[in-house]
């Protein structure tokens, strides 16, 4: 079934259409509400939430457009949204309890896996950064995808994409792993 | 300098990549997915029964200044009202739409409905004749439109008992499927009861005969399709053969 024949089902109230969907896009739209939450559950919840979305305005679905760019601008929408009242809540919760905590040795030993620390390094950078550095590195979408997603100027793509790169390389830096000699003198991976 | 940016960003996009495989192919959200359409299916209604319910009450009493009396009665997305007004206010019918019925094949009923038609599978039902049935159409203020949509009949054996399964998308949209009768709610003496029960996991509405058998019995899906079973009369059918035909339904 194509995108198409899913859509003209699910606007026929065929639940096949929405299966077939779900099918196909659930797991770059987790990939994408992931890396911009950080939170594989919320991603879970917010892209259960896009596809219900998905359910009820197909109705505005413009049929001659195609669908990905469409629901992945749901997902990310709803994903930077999340992450940007998680990280105000976050920065009054860290006022609050004060910045005293001091790390125990196994967490330092686990910040040493590299995993972590490109996961530690994302989380730090704005949503809207981590947006766009997965549409543009993960989904392997071009800038003006990105740029038509994001419902963004092309040009505000590019500044979120340099200063992502950027402030995530910074953070590597800080984290001084051995990731960041690669990642700064374009050894491979 | 332009090398080192490309090798600087070719590191970035495997560290992003690296990342995204958090998120492995076997992630699975259709289960969450159902759910919540099915959520968001119920939670309208709920809503929309009140209002729809209250605005069918009023337009009955006030359409044509006709003394009508308007009787509700639900549970869960059903809505039965009975009315002691006729069933097509004040329309005239333009065509016998029952008596228009054309015999057909399964696959030009589906296409002619514009729906996929639900068929008894896996129980010694034997689908004896298909039939469409084209809308009624009425006139209102001179103004010519179809009252409802064309219909699928679907006529059974089942053993002994003879069945009609009618099938045809609901002309109201999404909402409670709403049960309008032309007659008053029946009292304890009536030889026939409609009711709104449980059967095989959802609220049915069931016409039972004065011995208790079933002898009619519908919904609506989530696909908006109101789906009718009539059993021939007098013979009914009990709960258990009930819940299995329509769990046979698909």
């Amino acid at each position: 079934m194509t995108d198409t024949e899913a859509i003209d089902a699910l606007r026929r109230g065929d639940s096949e259409g929405m299966e077939a969907l779900v099918a196909r896009y659930q797991t770059r739209a987790m990939r994408l509400a992931y890396q911009i939450t950080r939170d594989r559950a919320m991603a879970e919840d917010l892209v259960a939430d896009a596809f219900l979305a998905v359910y009820s305005n197909v109705g505005r679905q413009d049929p001659s457009r195609p669908f990905e760019p469409w629901f992945l601008r749901i997902v990310a929408n709803r994903a930077i949204s999340y992450a940007r009242r998680r990280a105000r809540f976050q920065q009054l919760a860290h006022l609050l309890q004060g910045n005293d905590r001091s790390e125990a040795p196994d967490e330092l030993a686990e910040r040493r896996d590299i995993g972590r620390e490109v996961a530690d390094a994302l989380t730090r950078i704005p949503p809207a950064e981590r947006a766009a550095l997965s549409l543009r590195y993960a989904m392997d979408l071009d800038e003006r995808s990105v740029a038509e997603i994001m419902q963004k100027p092309i040009g505000t793509v590019k500044t979120l994409l340099h200063r992502g790169r950027h402030r995530l390389q910074r953070q590597l830096l800080a984290a001084g792993g051995g990731i960041v000699a690669m990642s700064t003198t374009g050894g491979k991976l | 300098m332009e090398g080192s940016y490309d090798h600087q960003e070719a590191a970035i996009r495997a560290l992003v990549q690296v990342d995204s495989l958090a998120i492995d192919s076997t992630v699975d959200v259709s289960h969450a997915v159902r759910d919540r359409v099915a959520r968001s299916l119920t939670r309208p209604w709920r809503y929309r029964y009140g209002v729809a319910f209250v605005t069918a009450i009023l337009v009955a009493i006030t359409v044509g200044g006709v003394t009508a009396i308007a009787v509700g009665s639900a549970s869960g997305l059903i809505q039965i009202q009975w009315l002691r007004v006729p069933l097509l206010g004040q329309g005239k019918p333009l065509s016998a739409s029952v008596q228009n019925r054309e015999v057909t094949s399964l696959a030009d009923a589906q296409t002619r409905v514009g729906f996929p038609v639900e068929v008894i599978s896996g129980i010694e039902a034997h689908l004896d004749r298909v039939e469409y049935q084209p809308p009624l159409m009425m006139e209102v203020n001179g103004q010519v439109a179809p009252h409802n949509t064309g219909a699928v009949v679907l006529y059974y054996t089942l053993g002994p008992t003879r069945l009609q399964v009618v099938e045809q998308l609901d002309s109201a949209g999404p909402g409670p499927l709403h049960v309008v009768l032309k007659s008053p709610p029946p009292s304890a003496e009536d030889a026939s009861s409609i009711g709104v029960e449980p059967v095989a996991g959802a609220d049915r509405v069931v016409t039972r005969s004065s011995r208790g058998q079933i002898v009619a019995l519908e919904w609506k899906t989530l696909a908006n399709v109101i789906i009718t079973i009539n059993v021939e009369p007098p013979v009914g059918i009990d709960s258990s053969t009930a819940a299995s035909l329509i769990l046979h339904l698909g």
